[in-house]
């Protein structure tokens, strides 16, 4: 069956979630305040918020993309700064070392969250893409 | 091989809980290599008459015999298993799956009960290989009806059923309608068609006038 | 997509849910949500359960004896983590050795930390008598539960301590001995030294002031008794309190202390299950509806299958198909949903309940999965044979009539 949609649904759902993540950790889901010098948790805030804007990219990217090679390419790329947005936090950069500071109980579990929901929906489009390319050569 | 209807009445119940009587008093006899026609306009019983010939439907009153055996007390699985063989029945809205494409529809009940796989001659001959990949919803009108009756007959049935299989179709339409079904009887299958199309009318085919 | 040969009723039963891709994803992301929500109120409640059961087990003491006036201080502290201090005489100690009934006491010392930048919560640092002490050792693992010495540190779980790193509080380093098992209370925030380490930051002119005791006093913040057996508490209560009411002394017995939290837990208790149980109903009712509209609105389809020649009992095989394919993935895909979402965001739901939160042990949380996922099948199930018995007692041929109409 062809889809519709050419995957424009997807770009709209990563432009979401891109603005989320730079939004979120200054807003919804904040990190503590700088006070004298900046701690891991905001250097880790830092990093993901650049991840995001790559990722940003990436949705824009995707809505005007419209070759089957690009949207694989692109996919790549999301899952490649998704796991980066996850691995940041957990192990790259980390947080504080208390478990109940604002960024070990609420930033990094929604990076989690959001990184996962990008990391799948990569995977499903990239799954999807090989099976109406599959599809494509059996109409051959 | 004989279809009998014998004094065939049935009768519903209407939402209202109103008892009314659709048909009554139907005598008929279908013999292999017949054409009938179930003539008569809108809720005369046309379709309530074919479903009880194929078991769909159980008459209230009457008896329903294929050579001699009484059809309408046999137990579902076994009407099934004369559907599978010997009815084929292309009923008027709910012939072919929406969810299989034309190819998969068609030859659905050779790979399911036959085993003799796909139809794909058949497909060719009907003028629908083009469309076999194509979907129920995306066919026009004449199409789906040549599929509706090619998915009844390719089972080679002793009998065919057909619900106005030419109704809102052009002459060009029905006339390749009518062709097939006549093609069919005369290769032996008993044909019965319910209809209110005159283009069906020809002195050939036994019409039983009903409403 | 692939067209050809459909070979056995579950071939169909997937290009149905396929082909309706749109009503099959709203259907499974409607269970998927009701199982979601179920999930994650049943682990909630449970987490409340865990967390003040576990409390009122390992809270150590029958009995706490704090100066009136702190009580509330001294509560903040031992459930909430909020860092406090307060301190009063040691003699209390020996008077409340010597008391009739008193099999065991310990005592407390707070010491509330400062806060230096971003990172650096508030922590309670308690100084303990490492002998005496039976409330932290309840806490530990075996390996940990050897005396704390001098310059050695105890952590609470959510300080991200594990054993032999070294920490700073007062600008001295301790060497982490061992580390707390989560009690989903203030024990988790808190850090726990020896006497001479508290006096001997007391005595460092850097914190001369800073604390609210002096090296020379001798100081403690509460104290915790033990009951002989053979005594009721509050017999023992009421002869401390008599002694030693001039005193301002305040005695509460473990579950008099938990009480206020007990209330609270109790209270969300009630209406949790009150609405816990609205919500399994209101659940299963939508699920039962989806089901039902759902399999009515193939009316059109098994009869068209009946008169291709499939028996009602092999229309019924391809539905039940159908339908196991979306409860088990719908139920399965919710609870982990639901199970990850909870694991990661517990920290965030505990402090915003306010009450002791433990996540339920494995088997627990699967027993929980399991049985939604159960209530699932049993819905579906109930679902399936009202529509069995609806086909079966209607002809074929009169469903296209009543899906028409």
């Amino acid at each position: 069956m062809k889809r519709k949609k050419d995957g424009k649904t997807l770009a709209v759902l990563y432009a979401v979630l891109s603005a989320l993540l730079i939004v979120g950790p200054r807003s919804l889901f904040a990190v503590c305040a700088v006070e004298e010098k900046p701690m891991k948790c905001y250097w880790s805030t830092q990093a993901v918020t650049a991840l995001a804007i790559i990722l940003l990219a990436v949705a824009v990217l995707f809505f005007l993309a419209d070759s089957a090679q690009v949207k694989a390419a692109l996919s790549i790329v999301t899952i490649v700064t998704a796991a980066m947005v996850i691995l940041i936090p957990a192990r790259l950069i980390g947080g504080c070392g208390m478990m109940t500071m604002a960024c070990r109980r609420l930033t990094f579990p929604a990076f989690y969250v959001i990184g996962i929901l990008f990391l799948v929906s990569a995977v499903v489009e990239i799954v999807l893409l090989q099976k109406e390319k599959a599809g494509a050569k059996e109409q051959e | 091989m004989k279809l009998e209807l014998r004094n065939v009445k049935r009768d519903f119940v209407s939402r209202s809980g109103c008892h009314y009587t659709c048909i009554e008093d139907v005598n008929m006899e279908i013999h292999s290599g017949e054409f009938h026609l179930l003539y008569g306009a809108s809720g005369s019983g046309k379709t309530t008459l074919l479903n009880i010939m194929t078991g769909m439907l159980r008459p209230t009153e009457g008896q329903v015999l294929l050579d001699g055996t009484e059809i309408q007390g046999k137990k579902e699985q076994e009407l099934a298993l004369l559907r599978r063989k010997s009815f084929g029945y292309a009923m008027q809205n709910a012939s072919l799956l929406n969810s299989l494409t034309v190819a998969e529809n068609i030859s659905l009940p050779l790979t399911f009960f036959s085993g003799t796989g796909t139809a794909e001659e058949q497909l060719k001959k009907a003028g629908l290989w083009k469309v076999r990949n194509s979907y129920p919803s995306e066919l026009s009108g004449g199409e789906y009806r040549r599929c509706t009756i090619l998915r009844a007959l390719v089972i080679q049935p002793d009998f065919l059923f057909a619900d106005e299989p030419t109704a809102n179709l052009d002459d060009t339409n029905a006339e390749i309608i009518i062709e097939m079904l006549e093609h069919l009887r005369e290769q032996g299958t008993a044909v019965v068609v319910a209809t209110h199309d005159k283009r069906f009318m020809e002195d050939s085919r036994q019409i039983h006038e009903l409403g | 997509m692939k067209t050809g040969k459909i070979t056995g009723l579950h071939g169909i039963a997937f290009r149905n849910l396929r082909y309706q891709s749109f009503k099959t994803a709203v259907l499974f992301l409607l269970v998927c949500m009701m199982i979601a929500a179920l999930f994650v109120s049943k682990l909630l409640v449970a987490s409340m359960e865990a967390g003040m059961q576990k409390t009122c087990e390992k809270i150590g003491a029958d009995l706490i004896v704090v100066p009136d006036r702190y009580v509330d201080t001294v509560q903040n502290a031992l459930f909430e983590g909020k860092a406090c201090t307060v301190n009063f005489s040691r003699e209390w100690v020996e008077w409340l050795s010597q008391t009739e009934g008193v099999e065991r006491v310990s005592y407390q010392l707070f010491l509330a930390t400062l806060t230096a930048g971003c990172c650096d919560g508030e922590n309670q640092l308690i100084a303990i008598d490492p002998q005496s002490d039976f409330v932290v050792k309840a806490w530990l693992s075996k390996e940990g539960k050897t005396p704390l010495e001098d310059g050695e540190i105890i952590t609470g779980s959510a300080l991200g301590k594990k054993a032999g790193d070294s920490v700073r509080y007062f600008n001295r380093e301790f060497r982490v001995k061992a580390v707390l098992e989560e009690t989903g209370m203030g024990y988790d925030n808190s850090a726990f030294i020896t006497y001479q380490d508290a006096y001997d930051i007391a005595a460092d002119p850097m914190y001369v002031g800073t604390l609210p005791f002096s090296a020379e006093e001798e100081s403690v913040s509460s104290v915790l008794l033990q009951v002989k057996e053979g005594y009721a508490l509050s017999e023992v209560e009421q002869s401390i309190c008599s002694a030693y009411r001039k005193e301002g002394m305040s005695v509460y017995s473990s579950g008099e202390l938990v009480g206020a939290l007990a209330k609270q837990f109790h209270a969300y208790q009630g209406y949790g299950t009150w609405f816990e149980w609205i919500f399994v109903i209101m659940a299963a009712v939508s699920i039962f509806a989806v089901y039902v509209v759902n399999i009515r609105q193939r009316y059109h389809e098994f009869a068209c299958m009946s008169s291709m020649g499939f028996s009602f009992r092999q229309i019924m095989v391809m539905l039940s198909e159908e339908l196991a394919v979306n409860v088990l993935t719908a139920g399965i895909v919710g609870i982990a949903i639901a199970g990850g979402m909870f694991a990661l965001f517990h920290l965030a739901i505990r402090s915003s309940v306010g009450l002791p939160l433990l996540l339920p042990g494995l088997w627990q949380i699967l027993e929980i999965g399991l049985f939604i996922l159960f209530l699932n099948i049993l819905v579906s199930m109930i679902a399936y044979l009202y529509a069995v018995l609806r086909l079966r007692n209607t002809e074929m041929a009169l469903l296209v009539k009543e899906e028409n109409g």
